[in-house]
């Protein structure tokens, strides 16, 4: 379907990942193609979040490459990542329980603004300014989401859902090319997943935004994602369309493999 | 050359009390990760008992420091119970300090209780006693410390490997939800090693007292206990052979350094700060400490 | 833990100053001045001394907040900072010397050895914290413990400036020309004390440092640190530079303390080596834990109640008579006090005084708007977001509000 011809936007070449011998990836690649929705699925512990790992650069692989936009990601530090045009929501919430959401919000602003301690300290001015206009920016985005009536709540007060979303405001605050959404739905009912699924097309259609998902819901993924690359111990088993991938013997396996193991480990 | 050996064994034995304070923070932060920042103290209130029971009530060497042993033990154990069950999940800046409010409440309780007239400081040997082997003089109490901590590593090494509750502690140490999911009760792991630290506690305390060869009992024991923390840092927080290990390092840098600063280019005291740069070189090659081990981030 | 920025304030002027904004903080800053104006000038010379050192210790303990409450650094090095800036004052402002064993001063004016004992202490700062930082947790807090340990080898070895075991007494004035704020003066044909004098300058430093850090703790850099406080990776992740954040709450923290030490010493008219001590570090810790961690206010009402008090109770021997026959001293009283609310607040109040504070005020304001019949606040927030300037940023172009509704 996709042309040959397009540059993908994101290049993972072997990437191998190990931890005291453990090896976690094991020579992963793919491209990522500017406005797609890309996701990523395997059973538990196949790698799925540690290559978001190394994405972010959190983990160091041994070995492999990643470009981005024609960039090399492996030389970059992990906060200058979001710099870089990649912004990333959290599997695990709770990191910032005190923080209220407007601030949260912000926070995804950081790489977009100046003000030091100097100038924030001295407030009057420059500071000010900036404050101002990103707390305007932030705001909008809030309501875009519907999360206005939260703005000054902390973080940890709010429903699970709604903490969700207001990491993925904060993911989008920094205007990002592309978005790493780990987990988005896990833990959601039905129809605070379907209001988020909602929301990454619109995101993609409307923002031209790049995605790649980490899931383990394949109903949600098969819905809405344009390829999909499953992952098993470490390694690619198949990678395609949802179509394709779903009807990959070696997929089958895997997925049924990992429903024995739920029996037995109870979820 | 006489001076080197004297140094060597004073350091050995200074060690030999250091290792047991590290043994202390060790085995808390082992089983619960906390940092007993009030370790110090318990030696202090420890030695003060056994001091007072010795002094004051005239009780043998050894009743007295059962009964020191008794009462850090429950002062662990009740601190462990009222005040850090309540904590769990806290983050570990907030466990720091609690337990520094523990040291400034110990700490000025045994003030307050000494005041101006101190007790002597209790010791199971005359504190000038010694065998004298070809001009080298083998302090009797710096002895029975080498002996005693020898014999407590033996013993908790016995404990850990092979009773119920010490196989319970390491599961614990290990991977605590596993652990509460094989059916041991954390909160009696936690109990044992606050108790087995307090214990420890007063036997480092009164032998760290008698080592300094001081007659009067002294209420900074607790603030020259604090050089047990490079001893640990040394040796890595999680590993117990690493705190015995980095007891005796620190110990004889101390005693060395003490021993020939004499010669005076580096000043008053400067062994007071040898531990602490060594500590710091080794933090610079080592962040963990020689045996300590590194975390994955997890997010 | 976190401040909550002021969000859409009605006053800017006033939210720009650091004001207070709700009319009730606003009556009890006022009470505040007047209590302060009434013991400054009816009070006495004790009780004005007592002010000057809480001030001075206030802005240290605003250093330490800095970087334990903002940043979640733990410290246990202030006191070494505090030492460093107290003889960098010294050095620098004390009398050239007599006799040939005397330490060596410059004689140089207030306005070169204030701000320079706070750089030095920065500059410092800057090159232990690269190596320092690196650490996390429990082994920054050793490593800056080992600072107080060897900052009191230096000071009882570096004799030419600090004066060896048995201190300095030589200190430096802050002078303008002939008003020397270390002596009796009249000022305005009143005739001030010397702590009276030292007062002056004092309060609006006080409130010129504070203003900086809430002004710092609403805006980017202190967003920052309270990220990097509450998750490393994830504050890393979302974009902010590990680093640059620690090392900047680092170095302010050294600036302040070295400050705070030259105000000190200044004041005191004396710096020994003892004085820079462990105690001091953990005493700053405690006043920031009780007053409130994170805190502007706290810092200060930590400091007032950490090293007020106790001075207070000595000075106007406030001890019953038995209790100093018994040989407990006010320091020993104040310390297992503050002790055992170090640990009581981080049990049932982790945010101090000033967390206590904010609790008891909600508390009334729910039995208000319960009153009242339960009135929503989002009228006004809605108001000031469309009275912003709107710069044209992408998001512009979407509208999720379709499917995207807030589930009620």
């Amino acid at each position: 379907m996709t042309s040959v011809a397009q540059t993908p936007l994101l290049a993972v070449r072997d990437i191998t990942v190990r931890f005291a011998g453990l090896t976690a990836l094991s020579e992963v690649s793919f491209d990522v193609l500017p406005g797609e929705l890309f996701a990523i699925i395997g059973p538990n512990g196949a790698g799925k979040t540690s290559l978001f790992n190394v994405l972010s650069r959190v983990y160091r692989p041994v070995a492999g490459q990643v470009t981005f936009e024609g960039r090399d990601l492996l030389r970059l530090r992990t906060d200058q990542i979001v710099g870089a045009g990649i912004a990333r929501t959290f599997q695990n919430l709770g990191q910032f329980p005190y923080t209220p959401v407007l601030d949260y919000l912000l926070l995804g602003r950081h790489s977009r603004m100046r003000s030091g301690i100097m100038r924030g300290g001295v407030y009057v001015g420059l500071a000010a300014a900036e404050e101002r206009e990103n707390r305007a920016y932030c705001l909008r985005l809030l309501a875009l989401l519907g999360l206005e009536p939260y703005r000054d709540r902390p973080l940890g007060s709010l429903p699970f859902g709604l903490q969700k979303r207001a990491d993925l405001a904060r993911a989008l605050a920094t205007q990002p090319r592309l978005l790493l959404l780990d987990e988005p739905v896990a833990g959601m009912g039905l129809e605070e997943s379907q209001d988020l699924a909602a929301i990454m097309l619109d995101v993609r259609e409307q923002l031209g935004i790049t995605q790649i998902l980490v899931e383990h819901d394949m109903a949600m993924v098969m819905g809405i994602a344009d390829r999909v690359l499953v992952l098993d111990f470490g390694r690619v088993i198949a990678q395609g369309t949802p179509a394709e991938t779903q009807a990959d013997p070696s997929v089958i396996r895997a997925y049924l493999g990992e429903e024995q193991v739920d029996a037995n480990t109870g979820g | 050359m006489t001076l080197f050996i004297q140094l060597m064994f004073s350091g050995l034995a200074l060690g030999s009390d250091y290792a047991l304070i590290a043994l202390g923070f060790t085995i808390i932060f082992k089983a619960s990760e906390v940092i007993n920042f009030a370790q110090g103290e318990f030696l202090l209130v420890g030695t003060f008992v056994v001091s007072t029971a010795m002094f004051s009530w005239r009780l043998g060497f050894f009743p007295a420091v059962l009964l020191g042993m008794g009462v850090t033990v429950l002062i662990g154990v009740i601190f462990e119970r009222v005040v850090l069950r309540r904590m769990i999940g806290r983050p570990p800046f907030t466990i720091i300090m609690v337990t520094i409010g523990l040291d400034v409440l110990l700490l000025t309780a045994v003030t307050i209780l000494v005041g101006s007239n101190s007790p002597g400081a209790p010791a199971p040997f005359d504190i000038v006693s010694a065998i004298t082997v070809g001009g080298v003089k083998f302090g009797l109490n710096a002895l029975a410390s080498i002996v005693i901590t020898i014999l407590i590593c033996v013993a908790l090494y016995a404990f850990l490997r092979y009773t119920r509750y010490g196989l319970a502690m390491r599961a614990t140490a290990i991977d605590q939800e596993a652990a509460r999911a094989m059916g041991i009760r954390i909160s009696t792991v936690y109990a044992l090693a606050w108790g087995i630290s307090g214990a420890i506690a007063t036997i480092g305390g009164v032998f760290l007292a008698a080592g300094a060869g001081n007659p009067v009992f002294d209420v900074g024991l607790g603030q020259g206990a604090l050089v047990a923390f490079p001893a640990i840092i040394l040796g890595g927080l999680d590993s117990i052979p690493g705190a015995v290990v980095g007891g005796v390092v620190i110990g004889l840098v101390y005693v060395l350094t003490q021993g020939y600063e004499a010669s005076g280019f580096l000043g008053v005291n400067f062994h007071t700060i040898s531990p602490y740069l060594v500590m710091i070189l080794v933090l610079l090659i080592r962040p963990y400490g020689l045996f300590g081990t590194r975390k994955v981030e997890r997010i | 833990m976190s401040a909550p920025g002021p969000v859409g304030s009605s006053a800017p002027v006033a939210a720009l100053l650091g004001l207070p904004r709700s009319s009730r903080s606003r009556a009890l800053a006022l009470v505040g001045a007047i209590l302060l104006a009434l013991i400054f000038l009816f009070g006495g010379d004790g009780w004005v001394s007592i002010l000057d050192f809480t001030m001075v210790a206030a802005i240290a303990a605003l250093g330490l907040n800095v970087l334990s409450g903002y940043a979640g650094q733990i410290s246990l090095g202030i006191a070494f900072f505090m030492g460093i800036g107290a003889y960098t004052a010294a050095w620098l402002g004390g009398s050239p010397p007599q006799l040939p064993g005397d330490p060596a001063g410059l004689g140089l004016s207030f306005v070169i050895w204030l701000p320079a004992s706070g750089i030095v202490a920065a500059f410092i700062g800057a090159l232990i914290g690269p190596t320092a930082l690196r650490l996390k947790g429990f082994y920054l807090g050793i490593v800056t413990l080992a600072l107080v340990f060897i900052g009191q080898y230096l000071f009882i070895n570096l004799r030419v400036i600090t004066g060896g075991q048995q201190g300095r007494f030589n200190f430096p004035a802050p002078t303008i020309g002939d008003f020397s704020f270390a002596s009796p003066n009249p000022i305005f044909g009143v005739q001030l004390t010397t702590n009276q004098c030292f007062f002056l300058p004092l309060l609006p430093l006080l409130a010129l440092v504070a203003v900086f850090i809430a002004n710092i703790a609403r805006s980017r850099p202190g967003r920052a640190w309270q990220a990097v406080r509450d998750n490393e990776t994830a504050a890393a992740i979302m974009g902010i530079n590990l680093f640059e954040a620690k090392i900047g709450a680092f170095v302010l923290s050294s600036f302040l303390a070295g400050t705070a030490g030259a105000l000190d010493a200044s004041l005191s008219g004396i710096a020994t080596p003892g004085t820079w001590s462990l105690l001091l570090s953990i005493q700053f810790i405690a006043a920031i834990l009780i007053g409130g961690v994170a805190s502007v206010w706290g810092s200060i009402l930590g400091a007032a109640f950490v090293f007020a008090i106790p001075t207070a109770l000595n000075t106007f021997s406030l001890l019953p008579q038995n209790a100093s026959s018994t040989g407990i001293s006010s320091g020993d009283l104040s310390a297992i006090f503050y002790g055992l609310l170090i640990i009581v607040f981080l049990l049932f109040e982790p945010a101090g005084i000033i967390g206590l504070a904010r609790r008891i005020r909600t508390a009334n304001q729910r039995i208000e708007t319960r009153r009242k019949g339960g009135e929503t606040t989002t009228a006004t927030t809605t108001a000031v977001a469309s009275s912003e300037r709107e710069p044209q940023l992408d998001v512009e172009r979407m509208d999720l509000t379709r499917r995207a509704d807030a589930p009620q």
